[in-house]
């Protein structure tokens, strides 16, 4: 039985840990087609998808959004309202500087262990969670090895970072976009990519106390947007740039997307390296956007 | 000039240029004005454009509710020279004021407020191109003025501190605050979780307004209000103590009591004592007292007084069966109200986002515990349903006939929200509902606005007549 998320603190060990897959739902795109408010004017195209199609995911038990903004945060109570299967709200703290905003995400995750108890799966003991992150942190060990001897070979294209939330399915496809117009996606600054990935568990930390050792790489991790402040999102774009030698910078945000849409002024401001803003909607389709990108990239060339 | 029509209860509204006369009678009958009284028109000379198109009420409470409102920021200035602390509550909608005006020297604002700037400017603040220009563009709500406000120092003054709710609030103006933030200002985020409700066996605290929220929550919300309460001893320079909070606490609610007596008067009287307008102003100075807590308390008393005297009377602007309306979220463009009541229909209950300032705090409570089961109990921090629950029950306490969710341009809560609102309150009290955009600068728009406000106030008389 599956548990369907999507946001960046919602850890997959503990969903595993509860006796569950976790699935990671990259929706299709879902345009203005279907009724209700999901569809009204205004609406994230990502969260729009997303919570149609999660609790339609095959073999799902339980859903599980993130409130890291208020766009997905209300389409979690459209879904709780709606939907067939048991649906969690994780409630991620934006501030970061206080023991009680880490406190806080840390009973969250218990809550989220509780929930997913409740929902046909098992409150995970210690072993078992520590046993989940120990396998996760070794998966993620070689890809981190492997990702940086690739990065050592000499690989052709200008070297560009992509920065920005989550994709839909089909503008995945913008990796391809971009080697298309030559240039190379060296930093993935997206949702999924190396920027939402933990901290690295500490093994000792782990077996000692794995939930809070979970919650901590989690929280402190994973820079984002919603941060307040956002400081850690800017050091790790500056940190990544300098370590890829990347020579410019996507933002990829959805329209409707305040969160993402603010960072751009901000980078423009900050970096050294040339800024484009692709505002993605699902009634565009991704090609349309080759002329910007190929230009981009020539002027970086 | 030509006479202002009465109706036959004597109550008029007037245009601008009209109150100018109706300004120098009341002078003549010895009218005693404030310091910061004065003719409405001296404001256009202050850019403030959109008030050359506005109707108001005609009655001195009303003009020293105007007057108060417009002078806000020249206040603060003077305030600010005379050596007083000032505190900027951003995205909170009435705690950190009740605890900035606790301690004497310390003044709350509230710099959303400039929100209506680019409305009373027409535009000519240049607000929303300086947002523009730092990549805060339309697809912003209007709050972005803020950002420009800040940039060109051109409305307020800085404050001495700057406090910011973030967490389970809108995008925009997390956003917005954000970037603000990255262009140097030093801004306090204090922590508002998403409210939900109790799980089973879970500790759980009642909420002003009927609700409830986990222990776990309070406490986390009153730990953030700790830190708000160091920042404002700190930016003073004496603490703020349990004792000053708890008389801090008493003297907002008598704010909010004084409130809650004039929403019941108007919203209840036989005709509309009061205009829409007016009224929503009247409203939003429960959120941070408009600079000044005593001054607010003696314009709320005259409005009440001017209000209670016209409902005995059976006096009052529209016709007696003009079509009850409850209207929610505020209008970014002040006008919208006017064309509701052009069309027929009288505002009788409202939710302007922030009907948790309108309950009074809890007093029995420890002073931040009780502030911050008033905060967690923000209609924006919890789940649409809680909203339109409360909404429903107001519509019904107030008889409105119809509802208008009135949308504000680019805010993340509006695109789902008003689907969820309309289906509940439509639904449950069978009432026509509709949703309407309304811009800063609604001109272009007022057609269209006025035509779906016009056939709301119709559908509404037929299902009356039809009753
Ligand atoms: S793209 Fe933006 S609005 Fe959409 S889910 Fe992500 S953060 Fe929210
Ligand atoms: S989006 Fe709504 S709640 Fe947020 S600042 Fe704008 S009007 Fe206020």
């Amino acid at each position: 039985m599956k548990v369907v998320y999507t946001s960046a603190f919602v850890p997959p060990e503990l969903i595993e840990a509860c006796g569950f897959e976790a699935h990671r739902l990259a929706p299709r795109a879902d345009p203005r087609a279907g009724e209700g408010a999901l569809y009204a004017a205004g609406v994230c195209p990502f969260v729009r998808a997303w919570i149609a199609q999660a609790p339609r995911v095959d073999g799902a038990a339980a859903v599980v959004a993130g409130s890291e903004c208020d766009q997905m945060r209300r389409g979690a109570d459209i879904l709780a309202r709606r939907a067939p299967l048991p649906v969690f709200l994780l409630n991620v703290p934006a501030t970061w500087q206080t023991e009680a905003a880490r406190r806080y995400y840390r009973d969250e995750l218990r809550r989220l262990a509780a929930f997913l108890e409740a929902a046909g799966g098992v409150f995970p003991s210690g072993d078992a969670l520590a046993a989940r992150m120990a396998a996760a942190e070794r998966r993620r060990a070689r890809e981190r090895a492997a990702a940086a001897e690739a990065a050592s070979r000499p690989a052709a294209g200008v070297p560009i970072a992509l920065v920005g939330g989550p994709l839909l399915q089909e503008d995945a496809a913008l990796f391809g976009l971009v080697a298309a117009c030559g240039g190379r996606v060296a930093v993935n600054g997206l949702d999924g990519g190396e920027r939402t990935a933990p901290r690295a568990f500490d093994p000792r930390a782990a077996r000692r106390n794995p939930i809070e050792e979970l919650a901590d790489a989690y929280f402190d991790g994973v820079p984002d947007a919603f941060r307040r402040p956002d400081d850690g999102l800017h050091a790790w774009i500056g940190r990544a740039l300098a370590r890829h030698g990347a020579r410019g910078l996507i933002m990829v945000r959805y329209v409707w997307c305040d969160t993402w849409h603010a960072e751009t002024g901000r980078l423009r401001d900050e970096l050294r390296v040339p800024v484009l803003e692709l505002d993605l909607n699902d009634e565009v389709p991704l090609a349309r956007y080759a002329t910007r990108v190929q230009a981009f990239l020539e002027m970086l060339a | 000039m030509k006479e202002p029509r009465r109706n036959e209860s004597g109550v008029r509204r007037l245009s601008l240029a009209e109150w100018d006369a109706r300004y120098d009678e009341l002078k003549a009958a010895g009218m005693a004005e404030p310091a910061y009284g004065g003719r409405l028109s001296r404001r256009l000379a202050c850019g403030e454009t959109r008030l050359a198109t506005l109707k108001f009420d005609d009655s001195p409470a009303a003009l020293r509710l105007w007057n108060f409102v417009l002078t806000e920021y020249e206040r603060l200035e003077e305030a600010r020279a005379g050596g007083e602390i000032i505190v900027g509550a951003m995205k909170d909608l009435g705690t950190v004021p009740v605890m900035a005006f606790a301690l004497k020297g310390v003044r709350a604002f509230y710099p959303d407020g400039v929100w209506w700037m680019p409305c009373l400017m027409q535009g000519g603040d240049g607000l929303m191109e300086t947002a523009d220009a730092l990549g805060i563009d339309e697809s912003f709500c209007p709050v972005r003025a803020m950002l420009g406000a800040f940039v060109t120092g051109s409305q307020f003054p800085r404050p001495d501190l700057l406090t910011c709710s973030v967490g389970a609030v809108c995008d925009d103006f997390s956003a917005v605050a954000q970037r603000l933030s990255g262009l140097g200002h030093a801004i306090l985020w204090w922590e508002m979780p998403r409210r939900r409700r109790p799980g089973p066996g879970e500790a759980a605290v009642p909420l002003p307004g009927g609700i409830a929220a986990p222990r776990a929550q309070v406490d986390m919300v009153a730990a953030e209000l700790e830190r708000v309460r160091g920042a404002i001893s700190g930016a003073a320079g004496r603490r703020l103590d349990d004792a000053a909070l708890a008389v801090g606490i008493r003297r907002a609610n008598e704010v909010r009591r004084l409130l809650g007596r004039l929403r019941e008067a108007a919203f209840t009287a036989a005709r509309a004592p009061l205009p829409a307008l007016e009224m929503l102003i009247a409203e939003m100075l429960a959120i941070h007292f408009c600079s000044d807590l005593d001054e607010t308390r003696a314009v709320l008393a005259a409005l009440l007084k001017t209000v209670e005297e016209r409902a005995e009377a059976g006096a009052g602007h529209l016709a007696p069966d003009a079509v009850r309306v409850f209207w929610v979220n505020p209008a970014a463009d002040l006008r919208a109200m006017n064309m509701l009541e052009d069309r027929g229909g009288r505002v009788c209950g409202t939710d302007y986002l922030f009907t948790h300032a309108l309950d009074a705090i809890p007093e029995e409570a420890p002073p931040i515990e009780a502030l911050a089961r008033s905060a967690l109990s923000d209609p924006m921090a919890g789940p649409a349903e809680d909203r339109a629950a409360r909404i429903l029950a107001d519509v019904r306490r107030f008889g409105a006939e119809a509802l208008v969710v009135s949308r504000i341009p680019g805010a993340s809560h509006c695109a789902t929200e008003g689907a969820a609102i309309r289906e509940v309150v439509g639904g449950e009290a069978g009432i026509p509902t509709v949703e309407i955009e309304v811009p800063s600068v609604a001109d272009a728009a007022e057609k269209s606005i006025g035509g779906r406000l016009q056939a709301l106030i119709e559908t509404a008389r037929e299902g009356k007549s039809a009753a």
